[in-house]
């Protein structure tokens, strides 16, 4: 049974933007999005010149922050609330392997501030700010 | 040092921090000191405003929010963040 932090993340296929999760502790957490040229959202975006979605970027961000505002856990679900000062650096290509970070900045009831990056070989392509609201469970 | 950071210098300060940290389409002097935050009939901040507010209250101030009741009693208005800062300011 794979135990990994990954298990917990309520996102299921065709959305689920994390391939593997590294370690999460309840301040920050790694993950690894593995770009790969079947992806269906690249059919469409653009056909000839597969670029992956920023939009789907900051969903990859989002997630890897709900599992560290949950402390890997699956107790709590988590909504992006805010997105702040995203930046997007270079374009994201089939076999781009996206190593992704999350770190919590401040709390505040069942708001959580996280400053998020984006690297691919180990190049910022994306950072900024996205704020998460923890949902159900235990307050 | 009277008159350096005495309570009317605080509430123009904040009220600046709120403008500007909250991106309110408003003059700073346009602010009443008692007008409520949160809801319609004031300010209508929301609860991303709040978790702003608090991390400029820390950066700006020192002052640490943390706990429920004590968010419900010092976010309600330019008067009461003013009182709160100006008894627990650090910085």
């Amino acid at each position: 049974m794979d135990n990994s932090p990954l298990t917990s993340l309520p996102h299921a296929y065709p959305f689920r933007l994390l391939d593997r999760v590294g370690a999460i502790s309840a301040e920050r957490g790694t993950a690894i999005k593995n770009v790969s040229a079947n992806e269906a959202f690249l059919q469409g975006h653009f056909p000839g010149d597969p670029v992956m979605p920023g939009v789907l970027i900051i969903e990859a961000m989002a997630q890897l922050a709900g599992l560290v505002m949950n402390n890997g856990a699956r107790e709590c679900g988590a909504y992006v609330a805010q997105v702040k000062d995203m930046r997007f650096r270079k374009t994201v290509a089939p076999g781009d392997s996206i190593v992704l970070s999350a770190e919590i900045g401040s709390r505040f009831g069942s708001l959580a501030s996280f400053t998020v990056s984006a690297n691919v070989d180990g190049v910022v392509i994306a950072a900024g700010e996205i704020v998460m609201a923890q949902t159900g469970g235990k307050e | 040092m009277i008159g350096a950071h005495n309570v009317s210098d605080i509430k123009q300060a904040i009220k600046e921090m709120l403008v500007k940290r909250l991106k309110l389409k408003m003059d700073a002097a346009s602010i009443k000191d008692d007008a409520p935050l949160f809801g319609d009939a004031g300010l209508g901040l929301d609860s991303i405003d709040a978790l702003e507010l608090v991390v400029g209250l820390q950066k700006e101030y020192g002052v640490v929010i943390n706990d429920k009741a004590v968010a419900e009693r010092v976010l309600v208005s330019v008067n009461t963040i003013a009182e709160h800062v100006s008894a627990n300011k650090t910085a």
